[in-house]
């Protein structure tokens, strides 16, 4: 008796099954706030979810998080939005932010990714997107980032991610808009074509009616584990501050599923415009100070001042010298 | 929900980036890079124009931290950054290296000057992570503290439990400052 592959194809469907129902509300809420229009975030969010069941087989789970949500802020309906969205009012500083600052913004306090990640999936070095989010702060009379503002936003747009219909999830796993000829195409780029051709040798004695669907017990079964995993993993993530999927074992997936992949368009987010720089009068002063050479480096400069001591719990690669670095300067140092 | 409060701390006032600074910022901010061949760091531009944004943001933040040095210790800044300008070539370089491989953790105290530098990696249990409308205040006392009180106050740190941080931090800031020796001496005891 041979073994069935079945195993590790339902494994794979089945962790992709519970890392899209981990994600998929956090996404379609940033999606939507994002441009303003749910039916558009929809369809972005129902192609991210199907290029990414396309290719999550083919990299380690714990790249999952971050290609998904990076495949997200690359659709062209979320990063540029059109004109005319709209914003509930407790949410209406989303709507005066520039696209990038709005996505800084819900990627931190929607997408619940850290500055790190977020700064990683929008492709950007980690100080232009804290650029962006303090772009994105409200402010206050004063012109002066309102922290309490900045609560009241990030509460409104998790309260958001709770409160989200399940009749708009389930929408996201209805195929949306296919064209008429795709029957021989997968059914649902949330289970991988592996999982279809298992189930398909038991197919012939399915009840007729079950023939459009002859793997629904099976997906009925991934998307019960796939809720109370996802469930699970974003209960965790409430309470850490982590992207859930970073629990998931690494490892890759063994479904070869050959779903198309979209190709993204490969223009970079668009770098913020310079304008004119609300620092620009004291950049002027910084630079023309004589002082700022010492000033850059002040921290090298003081560690030498107080004797160059070497960090005690320092976990280096390499042994750190016993003696302190600046041993050659006690001398001078001495008289100090 | 704290976690606002401590993305605020982050940025909402670079200056004191080392004071709040999350860890996985670490990975971001490259010391500049020493140049090869002289041992000295490269010539900064005259005009903003010419550095990218997020160079120029560090900049600020390096330049912001500076200002608020008390003047001795930008004193021990200038002469250490003299006798270091002395070395040969190759030493200047062996130190910038030296220093640049430690952690950024550990770099970051040093923006806070000689003294606090000093003292940083001990203090870090109770100052690391501050939020952001307690930083300037903790900033100001601990620039207030002397040698002695920054090493009680580090012993208070490395004593007091995860848990109890916020509220000893709190307690401390509150002390007046006549009244921190005292406070100091019955706080290290426990």
């Amino acid at each position: 008796m041979t073994a069935a592959p079945a195993p590790v194809s339902s494994t794979a469907a089945g962790a992709l099954s519970a890392f899209l129902r981990g994600v998929e509300r956090r996404a379609l809420v940033v999606a939507e706030l994002q441009c303003g229009d749910p039916a558009v975030a929809e369809q972005a969010l129902v192609a991210v979810m199907r290029a990414f069941a396309g290719i999550a087989s083919d990299m380690p789970m714990a790249q999952w998080p971050e290609r998904f949500w990076s495949l997200l802020v690359h659709r062209s309906p979320l990063r540029e939005p059109a004109a005319g969205g709209t914003w509930p009012t407790a949410l209406g500083h989303l709507a005066v932010l520039t696209p990038a600052a709005r996505f800084a913004l819900l990627l931190r306090v929607g997408g619940g990714l850290d500055e790190a990640a977020a700064a990683q999936v929008l492709d950007r070095p980690i100080a232009a997107y804290q650029d962006a989010l303090a772009d994105a702060c409200p402010r206050d009379a004063h012109g002066n980032p309102d922290a309490a503002g900045w609560r009241a936003l990030a509460e409104q747009v998790q309260q958001r991610i709770r409160d989200l219909p399940t009749t708009r999830l389930q929408r996201l796993q209805q195929p949306v808009a296919a064209p008429a000829g795709t029957a021989d195409a997968p059914a649902s780029w949330r289970t991988p074509l592996k999982a279809d051709a298992v189930t398909a040798a038991g197919a012939g004695r399915r009840r007729p009616r079950g023939r459009r669907w002859p793997w629904r017990g099976l997906l009925i079964l991934l998307v019960t584990a796939g809720v109370l995993l996802g469930g699970a993993a974003w209960w965790k993530h409430a309470r850490q501050a982590l992207p859930p999927e970073a629990s998931v074992p690494e490892g890759a997936v063994a479904a070869g599923n050959p779903v198309a992949a979209e190709p993204l368009p490969d223009d970079d987010l668009p770098t913020a415009a310079p304008g004119e720089s609300p620092f620009a009068a004291s950049d002027a002063a910084m630079l023309a100070d004589p002082e700022l050479p010492t000033a850059r480096d002040a921290d090298l400069y003081a560690w030498v001042a107080a004797g160059g001591p070497v960090p005690v719990d320092e976990s280096q690669s390499q042994p750190s010298r016993p003696e302190p670095a600046t041993a050659a300067l006690e001398t001078s140092a001495a008289d100090e | 929900m704290n976690k606002p409060c401590l993305l605020l701390a982050a940025w909402l006032a670079l200056p004191f980036a080392a004071l709040a600074v999350p860890a996985q910022v670490e990975v971001a901010l490259p010391v500049p890079a020493p140049a090869p061949s002289t041992g000295a760091p490269p010539a900064l531009p005259k005009t903003p124009g010419v550095l990218d944004p997020a160079q120029l943001r560090e900049l600020r933040s390096r330049y912001a931290a500076w200002q608020a040095l008390g003047e001795p210790e930008r004193a021990r800044v200038r002469a250490a950054a003299a006798r270091i300008a002395a070395l040969p070539p190759a030493q200047q370089q062996a130190l910038r290296e030296q220093f640049a491989q430690m952690d950024q953790r550990y770099r970051d105290g040093w923006l806070l000057g000689p003294q606090l530098g000093q003292q940083f990696p001990k203090l870090q249990g109770l100052f690391g992570y501050v939020p952001a409308a307690q930083r300037a205040a903790a900033l100001a006392v601990l620039r207030q503290l002397g040698p002695e009180q920054l090493t009680q106050l580090s012993l208070v740190a490395q004593r007091t439990p995860p848990q109890d941080r916020d509220r000893v931090r709190a307690e401390f800031l509150a002390v007046a400052p006549g009244a921190r020796d005292a406070w100091l001496k019955q706080n290290v005891g426990h």
